[in-house]
């Protein structure tokens, strides 16, 4: 319980710390965020016009439309630089000097992404609601059941999502060449999490890979409840994969955490 | 004139410096032509999901849309080698006020800032997007006639030049925003609407990416020109936007240095 507080006190610490840097680059933060929202327009806008006004499988113009509105808000909720900052960290020996603090360095950088999130979850949740009485696309099913599968979903797929890319960044103990890595990861993910199209409208090959990859549940997934295409049973089956893919990235990360520790030497810093 | 060949010179040294420094890191040829590899296979992917559903994007076949990839990944590689190494750099400078160095050269300072570094194995990119296009147009089975080919080169360069444009104006609001990483996010994400023919966009979308980032001026009119689509008014528009571009760059830059306080003193 102590334990528990002392953490809750590191947390509210390093968050408003964040928070401020957050403030200052303000202007920074929020070309970010509209850069983000760039590519999930242009694929709506290319599907928009290969379906010409009719329907693709189950999809018409509103459904695309819903679609993408969704993987712009899951993937902005989701999003993690960390593989990019810890790397740095480790390849300029800056990361000693968080090592010598007697909270972890992981929590450090998850009160970070968590406040960028806070921040961005607030703007598009509002905007959300502003939209709503304008257009019935966004009018998404306010089911109490609905809602809290989203929430579930958001939220294992941000911490799955965070863990992955924070691995990735962690084998910067081992290489130089993590950004190639991350690179090739990024370049599969477009296609494996459904910011292309959705799920449905993939080739066989790829619906029949969904489960062998983290990419469909750290994206697709919860957007396919948000849009409604997925109910029943179907939506707590994946909630459970999720949660066997987020308990797999933790193995994986104590594990490289630890070997890498005693890896590392300090470069400078 | 000689201006000019002073300056050609220059550029020729840089470039020179540039490829002798990165034989230094040879395994980086093969990790980029591995990016750009794997790259092209997800952007060719992403057109068969297209495909799978219709016969043509906003008028545009899968071959012609295989030409304008092409271009798009040659623009992206030109990217890679001259403008991204030296953005980072700019902010660096002005950060710790090295920038005071590079104004008391005997060189335009823009020039500099512009050039100085360049990386040389992003010539994969360049090079491989060249072989797509080469490829698209063999699928295509047209004959490419010699007028065809020299509309395409001026509207290649008017997309160089227009790049180089909307570039340096992205470099100068450095001196405002000290976190640059954002804009250059910024820029990727606006610059992957080159990657189809700008038809596929409506409206007041269209015209903003025909206008105001004008990424219509990059992939769209090149790849129309060597198909054969373009027409008089969007060739007219290409030289008009590249020369405002630069011009506006110019200016834009010469405002940022008269604000330019300097940093370290």
């Amino acid at each position: 319980m102590r334990k528990l507080t002392t953490l809750w006190r590191v947390y509210i610490r390093w968050m408003k710390i964040h928070w401020a840097i957050l403030l200052e680059y303000r202007g920074d933060t929020f070309f970010y965020m509209l850069g983000g929202f760039i590519s999930p327009i242009v694929t709506l806008a290319v599907w928009m016009t290969v379906s010409g006004g009719g329907s693709i499988g189950s999809y018409d113009q509103r459904d695309f439309i819903l679609y993408f509105l969704s993987i712009m808000f899951v993937s902005r909720l989701t999003a993690s630089w960390d593989a990019w900052e810890v790397e740095v960290h480790i390849r300029e020996g800056t990361l000693s000097g968080y090592l010598l603090r007697p909270s972890s360095y992981l929590h450090y950088r998850i009160a970070e992404n968590l406040v960028y999130k806070l921040f961005y979850g607030v703007v598009m949740v509002v905007a959300w609601i502003i939209a709503w009485p304008l257009t019935d696309v966004v009018r998404i099913s306010l089911e109490p059941v609905h809602v809290l599968s989203i929430l579930l979903a958001i939220l294992l797929a941000c911490a799955t999502r965070y863990l992955l890319y924070y691995n990735l960044g962690l084998l910067g103990f081992w290489t130089t060449r993590t950004s190639a890595i991350v690179g090739f990861v990024e370049a599969l993910s477009m296609f494996l999490s459904g910011r292309i199209a959705p799920y449905a409208l993939l080739p066989d090959w790829v619906r029949e890979s969904q489960s062998f990859t983290p990419f469909y549940w750290n994206l697709g997934f919860p957007v396919d409840i948000m849009t409604g295409k997925l109910t029943g049973a179907a939506v707590w089956q994946g909630l459970g994969v999720q949660a066997i893919w987020l308990v797999l990235f933790i193995a994986a990360y104590s594990v490289l955490w630890k070997q890498g520790l005693r890896k590392h030497s300090a470069v400078g810093g | 004139m000689k201006k000019i060949l002073h300056y050609a010179r220059l550029l020729s040294t840089m470039i020179r410096l540039a490829i002798s420094e990165e034989m230094e890191y040879r395994s980086n040829f093969f990790a980029n032509v591995l990016s750009t590899v794997s790259g092209l296979l997800v952007s060719l992917l992403t057109l068969k999901v297209f495909f799978n559903q219709t016969q043509a994007i906003g008028g545009w076949s899968f071959e012609q849309v295989l030409v304008l990839l092409g271009i798009f990944n040659a623009l992206d590689g030109i990217v890679q080698m001259v403008l991204r190494p030296n953005i980072g750099r700019i902010v660096q400078h002005i950060r710790k006020g090295t920038l005071d160095l590079i104004l008391t050269k005997p060189v335009d300072a823009q020039f500099y800032v512009s050039f100085r570094h360049i990386l040389f194995w992003p010539i994969t990119d360049v090079l491989m997007g060249l072989g797509l296009v080469v490829y698209a147009v063999l699928q295509m089975n047209i004959a490419i006639t010699a007028m065809n080919l020299l509309w395409f080169l001026l509207m290649f360069l008017a997309a160089l030049v227009t790049l180089y444009g909307i570039w340096m104006v992205l470099m100068t609001m450095s001196f405002w925003f000290v976190k640059v990483e954002n804009l250059t996010f910024l820029f990727t994400s606006l610059f992957e609407t080159a990657r189809f023919p700008v038809q596929v966009y409506k409206g007041i979308l269209r015209a903003l990416l025909t206008y105001v980032f004008p990424v219509a001026v990059l992939t769209t009119f090149p790849s129309a020109a060597l198909i054969g689509k373009l027409n008089g008014t969007d060739a007219v528009i290409s030289f008009v936007i590249a020369v405002l571009m630069v011009v506006f760059a110019r200016w834009f830059w010469k405002q940022a240095l008269r604000n330019y306080t300097s940093a370290s003193s």
